[in-house]
């Protein structure tokens, strides 16, 4: 049986390095366990010169590239993978303004008004992966971008659905669309903004290829949604992009991860979450504050959603 | 509030952020051992260099993209690190290894194997614990992380870190010690 507390164990953990022996004192377990530590810390090793020279290289091969004269087929290889960059990053700052927004100022918008009738936040097609954030950063072909909802409909290879009671009028607004396409499959992110690009709305869908669902070790519950196959969890924890109430997760395309709203190190506010898929697409309702249960989430998803057929 | 949308927007197309190429320098100076020994663990030895190298071309070619407003510049290294790592696993679906049958022609007592061995043996022991584990089980040993900064790393509370990688520790030892009931 272990003695130390998680706290006096990590305590034992950082001194590893500096500690030669361990004390008699410490219970079996313990102490077979910080060996075995110990013994993970003995295996690093260090990189091999060859591996050294290697990424000294890659500045240096690059630096005399840059330097040559560009050719027209390298602009354009450059070019395209910047653009998508930056579109996708000016989405992932959309879905941190619609975060926030859904956490500090209930008012104003479509999802907002999600909110505030029902507490929750309903967002087709969010993000699928609980831990990445965004899917594959590594673009299988060129990224397209759209100025129009229609554009996109008619360039995406599964069927795409916005919802309709936007507090807008969507022919006036500002539309900013594109589709990345990934190893993984399509990603398509819509925003509204207006004239001066305010952030007004976002739709995010998400086409994966076949196979199971990457959801980590969270622990879900299958379940029937819409007469589709979901997954229903309660009090996940908020470690995707999405927002709790007092911590918010803002996930940028490169992977860096921030917080905002709580003190390093804090827990999160769990979260419930219904997810289901339509074909291959994945939508996920998110109770941020865990205010309703199943039925209540369940009753919301398959009265607001409207399937990928156009039946109701 | 953030910055307004268009403002960040015309920030990230005006490409009004990057990496010299002696800071760049510097971080991979500073970093090559971590990297290289975290792609290790969570790799295993046979593609670890080829993997940090690329990581390390690929944080080159993006160097342009790095915003120091969002965070250091080896934040912004390791996120590229753990993308890469994880997209590696996610194409090879890792084959479960089974010690039984890898080991079973091996009288060697666990003690006295190599230490080439010793880390096949670790590293199988490790690949079964979830992904989560087995990613904070690599910063932790392999790159040399606190808890506290894992936590950062892996959205995850210190305490939780703290646990995981115990019950981990545990769990990894269990298996290293059925080898040896095993032998």
């Amino acid at each position: 049986m272990s003695e130390l507390s998680d706290r006096e164990f990590n305590a034992w953990l950082e001194a590893l390095e500096r500690v030669e022996t361990l004390p008699d004192t410490l219970a079996a377990d313990d102490a077979a366990d910080l060996a075995l530590a110990r013994r993970l810390l003995s295996l690093r090793t260090a990189p091999s010169p060859r591996l050294a020279a290697r990424v000294e290289q890659i500045t240096a091969n690059s630096s005399a590239a840059d330097a040559a004269p560009a050719t027209a087929s390298t602009r354009s290889h450059e070019g395209a993978p910047r653009r998508w960059r930056a579109l996708a990053g000016a989405g992932i700052v959309a879905s941190l303004v619609l975060m926030i927004s859904l956490a500090f100022t209930p008012a104003g918008t479509w999802a907002q008004g999600m909110l505030q009738r029902f507490g929750v936040t309903f967002l087709p097609g969010a993000t699928p992966q609980w831990s990445g954030g965004v899917p594959e950063i590594t673009p299988t072909r060129s990224p397209v971008a759209f100025s129009h909802e229609r554009e996109i409909q008619a360039a995406a290879e599964f069927p795409v659905h916005w919802p309709t009671d936007f507090p807008f009028d969507r022919e006036s607004v500002t539309f900013l669309g594109f589709i990345a396409y990934t190893q993984d499959g399509a990603w398509i992110e819509s925003l509204y903004g207006d004239e001066a690009y305010r952030y007004l709305e976002m739709q995010v869908f998400w086409k994966r290829r076949p196979g199971p669902w990457s959801v980590g070790d969270a622990q879900l519950e299958s379940i029937s949604v819409a007469g589709h196959d979901g997954l229903w969890g309660r009090g996940m924890p908020a470690s995707f992009v999405a927002g709790a109430r007092s911590a918010l997760i803002r996930e940028e395309l490169d992977g860096t991860v921030t917080r905002v709203g709580n003190a390093e190190g804090a827990s999160l506010d769990p979260i419930n979450v219904l997810m289901w898929e339509d074909g291959e697409v994945l939508y996920m309702l998110v109770d941020p504050n865990q205010q309703y249960g199943l039925a209540d989430l369940l009753q919301t998803a398959e009265s607001a959603y409207i399937p990928l057929s156009g039946e109701k | 509030m953030s910055l307004p949308l268009a403002r960040r927007v015309r920030q990230l197309l005006s490409g009004e952020s990057g990496l010299s190429e002696d800071a760049f320098t510097a971080l991979y100076q500073s970093q090559l051992d971590r990297v290289f020994n975290y792609v290790r663990y969570r790799l295993g030895s046979g593609e670890a260099e080829d993997v940090t190298a690329d990581i390390f071309e690929r944080a080159w070619s993006r160097r342009e993209s790095y915003d120091s407003g969002k965070g250091t510049p080896s934040t912004w290294l390791w996120a590229i690190a753990r993308n890469l790592v994880t997209d590696r696993l996610r194409r090879r679906r890792l084959p479960q290894i089974e010690l039984s049958t890898n080991l079973a022609s091996d009288d060697e007592p666990f003690s006295a194997l190599s230490q080439q061995e010793e880390w096949e043996q670790v590293r199988a022991a490790i690949s079964r614990l979830s992904p989560v584990d087995q990613e904070i089980i690599a910063l932790r040993f392999g790159a040399g992380y606190t808890n506290r900064s894992i936590a950062t790393m892996v959205n995850l509370s210190e305490a939780n870190v703290s646990q995981r990688l115990r019950r981990a520790l545990h769990r990894v030892r269990n298996e290293l010690q059925g080898v040896d009931v095993h032998e």
